[in-house]
């Protein structure tokens, strides 16, 4: 009923009154998910910051009753500075989703930011007994990019896979071109850099899938919960996509694709 | 039979831990958990725990999961939730699945002090 009503309705305007009609519900429906987007992200933030915020308020209400007991202070250094240190990386990491500095583009050879990746973690492979596979297309692929910004993207999805292995199991960090065929039938053309991460760990539950690149969303036991979303800003200023791949007890697998000629604005 | 005067402490987060460890230590024995599977086997193996006080929020099995297996192991134990989230929602599945409170963060120490001499068996 109420549908035959609209439609009639509808009918009655003229193009340019449904043209207006149809912008300003566009616009409604744009401003509504950006402040639904706002809520989420406030309501994330307000609940990372309460933990550390939980332990500092405690540990400084006891420091004027407990400031004698060594074993008190002991605690006290360690654990109110590494919570310090976590809204710190928390407001970093929020800074670097909210206003990521501008890319700076030039030639990098993909290879070596793969394996300056991996050595700022290497540590924390070897202690995890974890073992890593580098299936490199060739020696040298150059593309266009931030090399940093790169390395971040990188760096927050290798961590992950790091922190789903602890005791141990295989990483894969693997690059591939794709190629796109060209005028003559037999030639192709590089097209897109095509870089995967895979680990072995518990991987991820399917209805969990579709929000592991939401601000704040995590089943993880440390970090800010803002390393995917960077990752996927980052790709996408970069012409990318990513997009991910799990299986329960089976483990994870993310899949970036980057354009390899692009004009970058 | 007498009043227990041990509490369970179950949280994933070391800070947490430790911070409910400062506020009760000089009045309750403590035996401190970071994880559902670690909460339930210490309710099995020792009886005279009179209280849980038990993270909503944890990687693996969230805490609402972990109530809801230990009151069908444990269904006269006391459970106290504690939660960064205040949502109404998950406070009345916890109360509908037999916790006796809801604390949320950043909590006071008087209120934590309060709610366990209330509820400790």
């Amino acid at each position: 009923m109420t549908y035959s009503i609209l439609k009639y309705q509808t009918f009655k305007k003229n193009p340019e009154e449904i043209a207006l009609q149809n912008k300003a519900l566009r616009q409604e429906v744009a401003q509504s998910e950006k402040f639904n987007a706002m809520a989420t992200l406030a309501s994330g933030l307000a609940h990372e910051i309460k933990n550390p915020l939980t332990v500092l308020k405690t540990f400084f209400q006891y420091y004027p009753k407990k400031k004698d007991d060594p074993q008190f202070l002991k605690k006290f250094n360690q654990i109110t500075g590494r919570e310090l240190q976590r809204i710190e990386d928390l407001v970093r990491d929020l800074m670097d989703f909210a206003k990521p500095e501008p890319p700076v583009f030039k030639p990098v050879d993909i290879h070596q930011v793969i394996r300056e990746t991996i050595d700022l973690v290497q540590n924390d492979i070897d202690k995890h007994n974890i073992q890593l596979n580098l299936p490199l297309t060739c020696d040298r692929l150059s593309l266009t990019a931030d090399k940093n910004q790169l390395k971040q993207a990188l760096l927050n999805i290798i961590l992950n896979a790091i922190e789903v292995m602890p005791e141990g199991g295989t990483l894969t960090v693997g690059t591939s071109v794709e190629r796109k065929k060209g005028a003559n039938v037999n030639s192709s053309l590089p097209h897109s850099l095509l870089i995967t991460i895979k680990d072995t760990g518990q991987g991820i539950a399917k209805e969990n899938l579709k929000h592991i690149f939401e601000p704040f969303f995590t089943k993880k036991d440390r970090g800010t919960s803002l390393g995917l979303a960077i990752t996927q800003g980052i790709i996408e200023k970069h012409g990318g996509k990513i997009k991910v791949e799990s299986q329960v007890s089976c483990g994870t697998c993310f899949i970036i694709t980057i354009p390899l000629k692009r004009n970058y604005t | 039979m007498s009043q227990s005067n041990k509490v369970l402490i179950c949280d994933d987060e070391e800070g947490i831990r430790e911070s409910l460890k400062l506020i009760l230590s000089d009045h309750y024995e403590l035996i401190l958990t970071d994880n559902g599977e670690g909460a339930i086997a210490c309710l099995d193996n020792n009886k005279t725990i009179g209280l849980v006080l038990l993270d909503v929020k944890m990687p693996k099995v969230n805490g609402l999961d972990i109530l809801k297996a230990i009151k069908e192991k444990h269904p006269q134990m006391n459970v106290i939730m504690v939660t960064g989230y205040k949502l109404v929602e998950t406070a009345s599945e916890a109360a509908k699945l037999g916790a006796v409170g809801y604390i949320v963060k950043p909590f006071e120490a008087k209120e934590i002090l309060e709610a366990v001499r209330k509820n400790l068996k």
